[in-house]
């Protein structure tokens, strides 16, 4: 991360996050972080060390995971958006996040067969095709229950009204004198 | 906060994500997936809190919380303090002090394996100079590197420091003024 080019990106851009923008910069993090740990602060020590302990047989568990949660999440993401719920969409996707989590901890043998099904599949998670969003969308539906319905529609709405109630105190009601 | 900022995945293609401020997602990300491992292999858990620093970054404005997300999950995660943190140097100026920068585990090469994602980490100090230089410190950033990260912040020409007693022995880096 030699000075120069940084300083000629900000003299140019005000921005040194334009520099990722840059295929070249790209090449050179990738090359630089390659084979080696990037960790900092005494309070990684702990996790560092862990994550350097891992068999590979661990690693290979905690990838599928990740990509099961990542194809999951983004088909949810992408679903949700379709709701239109506007300033409720944070906090809905948050607590459907952990709806799927905890459904994922105990699937049922026809969940297990659609994960594995999508994991199979070549899924490009910026450009997800539509059989494997509704293959995604369908299992997300079949996984929540009635009660995780209304969790999320709770969680929508307390949203909004809070932002509701937050814009009444800000502007005060004025009485006539 | 949150921007759109590219990688190389691990195949080399470019992906593009979101370096945002740190919410209650990429804290979940953390203590469930992230930290899954701990719990897989049995280790002891780390007695760092994001979810202390998280509400910390809310309520003290000397915090600052970072989180890059790619595929709707936390790739990495980093911790500044902005105002109370000096530097090394005689002069003591103020500087961004990265207090914990993390990846996620699966963007770490393995032997069978390449990372899922890679540049995370730089991104993130990059981030960390962005900061200080939007905050009028010029550019300065410092930071204790684990001891397997050294040669990272090495290739990064980020200057090194003597090891801090304070820090457990850590080796401190720390970048100056950006400087033409």
């Amino acid at each position: 991360m030699d000075d120069p080019t940084l300083a000629a990106q900000y003299a140019q851009s005000g921005d040194l996050m334009d520099l990722c923008n840059n295929e070249a910069w790209l090449h050179e993090s990738a090359q630089i972080e390659d084979g080696g740990q990037v960790e900092a602060g005494l309070p990684m020590k702990g996790y560092s060390q862990t994550v350097t302990a891992l068999t590979s047989e661990q690693d290979q568990q905690l990838r599928q995971q990740m990509k099961a949660q990542s194809i999951l999440f983004t088909a949810l993401r992408q679903w949700m958006e379709s709701w239109d719920l506007g300033a409720g969409f944070d906090d809905t996707y948050a607590i459907a996040r952990r709806l799927i989590r905890h459904h994922l901890a105990n699937p049922t043998a026809t969940q297990l067969a659609t994960i594995d099904s999508l994991l199979a599949g070549n899924v490009e998670l910026g450009n997800m095709n539509p059989p494997t969003e509704k293959q995604a969308v369908s299992l997300l539906a079949e996984m929540f229950t009635q009660e995780d319905w209304q969790a999320m529609a709770e969680a929508a709405s307390h949203s909004i009204s809070s932002r509701v109630l937050s814009a009444g105190k800000t502007h005060p009601v004025t009485t006539a004198v | 906060m949150q921007r759109s900022i590219q990688l190389l995945s691990g195949t080399g293609d470019i992906v593009t994500g979101l370096l945002c401020s740190m919410s209650d997602r990429h804290l979940e990300d953390f203590e469930t997936i992230w930290k899954g491992i701990l719990r897989a292999t049995e280790q002891p858990d780390s007695y760092w809190s994001w979810d202390f620093k998280l509400r910390q970054g809310s309520q003290d404005a000397r915090y600052e919380a970072y989180a890059i997300e790619v595929d709707s999950l936390t790739q990495g995660l980093m911790f500044l303090e902005t105002q109370w943190h000096r530097s090394q140097l005689p002069q003591r100026y103020p500087l961004v002090y990265v207090e914990a920068l993390a990846v996620a585990p699966w963007n770490r090469r393995r032997l069978e394996d390449p990372p899922y994602l890679r540049g995370v980490g730089r991104t993130l100090l990059l981030f960390a100079r962005q900061r200080s230089l939007e905050l009028g410190y010029g550019g300065r950033v410092g930071l204790h590197a684990l001891p397997e990260s050294e040669e990272f912040y090495r290739r990064n020409q980020m200057p090194e420091y003597d090891p801090d007693s304070d820090k457990e022995g850590l080796v401190y880096f720390e970048y100056g003024v950006l400087r033409r």
